[in-house]
């Protein structure tokens, strides 16, 4: 039997400006007590003989008996309006959509009803890929991956990173950046990612394997840079290529620099790795650039957590390079301790927040080679050793990335 | 003869004759492990076909066109990229069009393994919305990349799209330096992107808001395309500080699109690629466009021309039984490659992989190209129809539809009419046929379709409809736009805003009537003058006739009333509107005339006559039917004098205008006594049985009065309350409470004789609670000094008086109870009753005030008396704060104009 149509258009139109709504009339909408008896999965059937098949079909095929301005969803193809996933579904079934006749059935029928509706339509369709975790977790082997994709909130209440880079290295660690503009957020160690965006409509952000090792201060990291109004976003850096070469991963990207009250913009190499040592385990940033003519550039290198007092201290390892060594005044506990490998044309300071480091031109070389920087990180360092024993760890670990 | 009843569902004349016989359809076999879920496909100059994945894969296919699908060879060429939904090859160079970048793929060291992502161009804005789907990647003579960019879905208005970001809704242009230019703006959903043989650059998208039907658009620099969320960024706006409605009609002019699709033809059109110069799918030339259907899993031919200079046409039926399609690239040799993907959005299996579509060598009878002509259409085929052929005018179905352009899903096929075809006339080498129609319009979308016909060589018309765009008639533009604005629909956040749900959740608490029953109803087969019961939530059906009415206990004055009804045959009952007025249910099917014995008659009374419906309203036994009336009660003076009669404004039956300003002069009811200002409406049965539902009324929204009210929130500072943990925030004078579990007070703690007024708006599963006289903490007895250190909350146990604002949370008593004080001591019950729908605004007003017998508690909620009771516990507080309060996590609630004044 004919249960309900809708409505011709004009009458519909003069309808609506007496703001009733026939379509979402269309829906029961007495309800039953909340104590009534929770539905039985062998009810579901009739629940969808009751409630949809009059628009759907008995076999969900779009068949039904109502006469709709456009025929109804056939389940059978196992397209949706608004998605094919569960969620997507149960959203469907709960608000209605807008402009069609379905209506909403958050009133209707209970929160375990509409839901297994939503298993009972879906069972319509074609079977649906799932996605085993095995299979959608990339593992890192013997050389490094790279992901660009959106990426959680690194704390707990921060923001998600709707443009993100993830490499994974086979040291074990993963260096999480922001891509936008190119700005590390955080180190984890341990696996590297399960690429949950495989499942549902993408979209989603991708599951970080590892813990926090390491983490940029709020503070150093801006608010996401937003492009402005007409979508310029020229003040920032910029993201120009990921490679893995060699066995290590290099991010490269266009920093401005002010030189004599212009921006220049200069290409940044920068490698990331592990760092193992008699001091402590943490990370390594290798950043090369060509510096031109008259123009310095400055890094920092941020504490994730800054000792209560610190101390500074600069030594010569080599005739070309020397290090900064930044770390906690109280030498009887494990604390973070910052380093800086440089050439010798160099300069660097220490302060309460971590370490900078300014490259000059060198008069001596051409303006064509790379100078490189080295910042090395150990979260939870030993800072009881002496200098001498500082600059000797941090000369054979330079050593042995320049072989 | 052809009438409107022959006229086939589009849907279902797709692949009428076999088209396997001409087109055949098969799938690579991809290695396991390997989930192609197509976004972009092109071949690199050895003929390997690329293509990249919605997983972020970019795999190399070796002998994709060899003639067994299992022959192909798949190598991983890339991983890691964020949806691959473009792919194009430069010179040998693979760019990959992902959510958050253009890239260049590059293998640096020659191992067949791409080890260096160049970021090409990353320009356009991208939030965390799981929607903006970024699609490309056509590259035009001049190096130029296009790309098109999703608007957003949030929550909870998830059917409006949202450009969160800039150029979310745009077509933009990437020039070879990487810099990006806005194009154009105006689209929602467009998965699909290409260059026609011409290099004119076309996109499809995908119906929804303000998409009425899928459709495909040439896109110029500069246009708007209709959908109005991307407008945000054009300088207009931007300019004004102003965003674009998303809910009423935007002025910015439109460009319509050069085909609307048929909804049946295509629900999710993905790419387009122009078929090949030569190849095997004669008959088609460069021309035409493929089109990908991932929905029903099949693919379309569009069939432009120009007229005045614009690109208009045919849309035409092409194969189905593909798979769930989004890519379509013709392969070096002719075959069409199909790129397959539905994960998340559903269509036709397989619903990942890779197609091809190839001829069996068997050459097709097809429609080559429709023209438009100045009444007309000509229709040329590809080979001669067989000799003797003979089509009469009505052996062709000729229809036209237009469609509404507004913000709900999609819209249905308007006005859609049968237009008699004048002639219909076979040329001479018998390759075409044109179609006079002098009522062919200008500004509707024209479907034609063929009998069935036969070529010289035996074979039959493959498709024999299509349905062609007319946005210009040879004349010039046509009038109005296919898709016409349309009177914008009630935004769906505010329909129910102002009802009180009489029958939600507790079907039975607002309502008296002995044998009254919730159930499910049909006429009975065996006696259709009966209804027949079964178990049910869906119907309110008394017992048999000589039965009780059903009775609201809530009393109404002005009101608007809704309800579904259904009757069986000869049934009848009454509405009955403050106990005394009276509008007849009765089942009069087929009526000409109207009597006062029809379906929506008012009934006569002492001294009136009673008034018969303007028009019939009454379809049929056992159909639901939808009341809504407004009514205004008599109007009395000072002295009680009766000033104007109760009247009807309107009355309505599903569409159906019965009255229009209709008085009664009288009650109908003589028994009832004087008339008066508010009183109860009911539903008596005359005969048969009668079942209700949906019954829902709506007061006029009052004012509340009186300028002594003082406002109690009116800045930032919240200025008056007390500091507290509550995330609470003033905005232009609305005050909104988020998140957690406490309350705010007022620094005032002697408020006694008091009401309040202000309107609110809570959140679905919120629990709150407005208190009056509620007590400090540790001041749970009036009288003693509070806890000062304490003092910022109040005593979760006081005694004090509060209003609860729950629209649907089953952890409390719902909108309009008085809750607070010991839940034994209740002065009032609860409501069982969801009066009022979440994240609808309710007006409430509430007063305590000390009278002889003890302390008078009064609420309304939308301007009905919802409680009024004594308090004589002389334990409660006689004074203390005004409290806002949430009782759990995630509850939000909104209030605006929130005042108070002592109460009268």
């Amino acid at each position: 039997m004919v249960k309900r149509a809708l409505p011709p258009l004009v009458l519909a139109v003069l309808l609506f400006r007496l703001s009733s709504s026939a379509a979402s009339n269309a829906a029961a909408t007495v309800r039953v007590a909340e104590d009534g008896p929770p539905p039985k999965p062998a009810d579901v059937r009739a629940l969808f003989l009751a409630n949809c098949a009059q628009c759907h079909g008995e076999k969900g095929d779009g068949e039904g008996v109502t006469q709709l301005d456009r025929k109804a969803r056939s389940f059978l193809g196992g397209g949706f309006s608004y998605g094919n996933t569960k969620e997507a579904i149960l959203r469907s079934i709960t608000h209605g959509i807008p402009g069609t006749p379905m209506p909403s059935f958050e009133k209707a029928l209970t929160d375990e009803q509409r839901e297994s509706l939503t298993k009972y339509v879906i069972a319509f369709g074609p079977d649906q890929i799932v996605v085993d975790p095995s299979e959608s977790e990339m593992v890192v082997k013997d050389s490094p991956l790279v992901v660009r994709g959106k990426l959680p909130a690194i704390v707990e209440g921060g923001p998600e990173w709707p443009r993100g880079l993830a490499i994974g290295t086979p040291d074990g660690l993963t260096f999480e950046y922001r891509a936008d503009d190119v700005q590390l957020l955080a180190v984890r160690a341990g696996r590297f990612v399960n690429r949950t965006d495989w499942s549902d409509r993408g979209g989603s952000p991708l599951e970080m394997l590892g813990k926090l090792v390491w983490t940029a201060p709020a503070n150093t990291v801006s608010a996401r840079d937003e492009l402005g109004d007409n979508g310029d976003r020229r003040s920032a850096r910029r993201l120009l290529a990921t490679e893995v070469q060699g066995g290590g991963a290099w991010v490269e990207y266009a920093m401005p620099v002010l030189a004599g009250g212009t921006t220049r913009s200069v290409r940044v190499r920068e490698g990331v790795r592990g760092a193992q040592c008699e001091l402590g385990t943490g990370f390594i940033r290798r950043l090369r650039v060509r510096v031109p003519e008259g123009v310095p550039i400055e890094w920092a290198q941020h504490f994730g957590t800054p000792p209560a007092s610190f101390e500074f201290q600069q030594e010569p390892v080599t005739p070309d390079t020397f290090v900064g060594v930044l770390r906690s005044k109280d030498r009887t506990r494990a604390s973070e301790l910052l380093a800086v490998v440089l050439p010798r044309t160099a300069s660097c300071r220490g302060g309460a927040d971590g370490i900078r480091a300014t490259l000059n031109p060198d008069p001596t070389r051409s303006a064509d080679r790379e100078q490189e920087v080295l910042f090395v990180v150990l979260p939870s360092a030993d800072v009881s050793r002496s200098t001498a024993d500082n600059v000797q760890v941090l000369h054979r670990l330079a050593e042995a990335l320049s072989r | 003869m052809i009438t409107p009843m022959h006229a086939l569902v589009l849907a279902s004349t797709i692949g009428a004759v076999d088209e396997s016989a001409y087109y055949k359809v098969d799938h690579l076999v991809a290695p396991p492990g390997c989930v192609a879920e197509v976004g972009g496909m092109d071949f690199l100059p050895d003929r390997r076909l690329v293509v990249s994945t919605r997983r972020g894969q970019v795999w190399i296919i070796e002998d994709a066109l060899a003639p067994d699908p299992a022959a192909a060879k798949f190598t991983l060429f890339a991983e890691g990229l964020r949806e691959g939904l473009g792919l194009t090859v430069v010179d040998g160079v693979i760019y990959v069009m992902q959510r958050q970048e253009i890239s260049r793929l590059l293998d640096t060291d020659k191992d067949g393994r791409c080890d260096r992502i160049e970021t090409v161009c990353d320009s356009w804005g991208l939030s965390t919305n799981y929607h903006e789907f970024g699609f490309g990647l056509p590259r035009d003579a001049a190096g130029n990349f296009y790309i098109s960019l999703n608007v957003g879905f949030g929550s909870p208005l998830w059917w409006h799209g949202v450009s969160y970001e800039p150029w979310r809704g745009w077509v933009c242009k990437i020039a070879p330096d990487g810099s990006l230019t806005p194009f154009a703006s105006g689209f929602r959903s467009p998965c699909g992107i290409a260059l026609n043989a011409a290099g004119d650059l076309f996109v499809t998208d995908n119906q929804g808001d303000w998409v009425p039907t899928s459709s495909i658009a040439h896109v110029e620099q500069g246009k708007f395309y209709g959908a109005p969320a991307s407008l945000k960024w054009t300088g207009a706006y931007r300019e004004t500080n102003t965003e674009p409605s998303l809910t009423n009609p935007v002025a910015t002019p439109r460009t319509p699109p050069a085909v609307w699709i048929p909804y049946g033809w295509s629900r999710s059109t993905g790419d387009l690629a122009p078929f090949p110069a030569r190849g095997g799918f004669l008959p088609f030339g460069p021309d035409q466009l493929a089109v990908a259907e991932m929905t029903n899993g099949a693919v379309l031919r569009a069939d432009l021309e120009k007229v005045n200079g614009k690109y208009q046409g045919a849309i035409i039926p092409f194969r189905k039984d593909v798979g769930s399609a989004i890519r379509t690239k013709f392969a070096p040799d002719g075959t069409l490659m199909l790129g397959l993907t539905n994960r998340g959005w559903g269509g036709r299996p397989p619903g990942y992989g890779i197609g091809r579509v190839r001829t069996t060598g068997r050459i097709p009878f097809e429609i080559t190209h429709v023209t438009l002509i100045d009444d007309g259409f000509q229709i040329a085929f590809n080979e001669p129809l067989v000799v003797g052929t003979k089509i009469a005018a009505d052996d062709v179905l000729l229809r036209r539809h237009h469609y509404d352009w507004w913000w709900e899903y999609g819209s249905p096929e308007r006005d859609r009419r049968v237009l008699p075809v004048d002639s219909i006339e076979i040329a001479p080498n018998r390759k075409s046929v044109t179609l006079h129609a002098s009522q062919l319009e200008c500004g509707e979308v024209a479907t034609v379709l063929l009998p069935e016909l036969m070529s010289q060589g035996g074979e039959p018309l493959l498709h024999r409809e299509f349905a062609y765009t007319i946005n210009e008639m040879l004349g010039g533009p046509c009038a109005q736009p296919i898709a016409r604005v349309a009177p914008p629909p009630p935004a769906r956040e505010s329909e129910e805003q102002g009802w009180l749900r009489l029958c939600y959740g507790d079907a039975f608490q607002l309502w008296q009537g002995d044998g009254w029953k919730l159930v499910d109803v049909d006429l009975d087969a065996a006696d259709p003058t009966k209804l027949a019961t079964r178990e049910g939530v869906n119907a309110l059906v008394g017992p048999e006739s000589g039965s009780s009415a059903f009775a609201c206990k809530l009393p109404f004055g002005d009101v608007r009333l809704s309800f579904d009804f259904l009757l069986p045959k000869d049934g009848r009952a009454v509405l009955r509107l403050m106990d005394r007025y009276d509008v007849l249910l009765a089942a009069t099917p087929d009526e000409r005339a109207t009597t006062l014995a029809s379906c929506g008659a008012i009934l006569p009374g002492p001294g009136f006559a009673g008034v018969a419906p303007d028009n019939p309203c009454f379809r049929a036994p056992g159909e639901w039917h939808g009341m809504d009336l407004t009514f205004r009660a008599p109007r009395f003076d000072a002295s009680g004098k009766k000033i104007a009669n109760a009247r009807l404004v309107h009355v309505m039956v599903d569409g159906v205008l019965v009255h229009d300003e209709a008085e009664f002069p009288g009650p109908s009811n003589g028994e009832a006594g004087d008339e008066v200002a508010e009183a109860p409406f009911s539903f008596r049965v005359l005969q048969g049985r009668v079942a209700l539902n949906s019954i829902r009324a709506k007061p006029t929204e009052p004012d509340a009065g009186g300028d002594d009210w003082a406002t109690l929130v009116f800045d930032e500072e919240l200025t008056g309350w007390k500091p507290s943990k509550l995330k609470a925030h003033e905005d232009d004078g609305e005050l909104t409470l988020d998140g957690g579990l406490g309350a705010m007070t007022t620094e005032r703690e002697d408020f006694g004789d008091v009401e309040i007024a202000f309107r609110a708006k809570v959140a679905a599963g919120t629990v709150a609670r407005v208190w009056l006289r509620a007590a400090p903490r540790g001041m749970g007895d009036a009288g003693k000094p509070g806890d000062a250190s304490k003092s910022s909350s109040f005593d979760a146990e006081s005694k004090g008086y509060a209003i609860s604002l729950n629209a649907d949370s089953p952890d409390a008593p719902f909108m309009g109870s008085l809750v607070g004080g010991t839940s034994d001591k209740r002065l009032a019950p609860p409501y069982t009753v969801q009066l009022v729908a979440p994240e609808t605004w309710a007006w409430v007003r509430a007063s305590v005030k000390e009278e002889s017998g003890g302390t008078r508690v009064r609420i309304r909620v939308n301007d009905v008396e919802v409680v009024n009771a004594l308090n004589n516990d002389p334990q409660r507080p006689k004074r203390g704060m005004i409290a806002l309060e949430l009782e759990h996590d995630g509850s939000r609630a909104v209030f605006q104009n929130l005042r108070w004044r002592p109460a009268q």
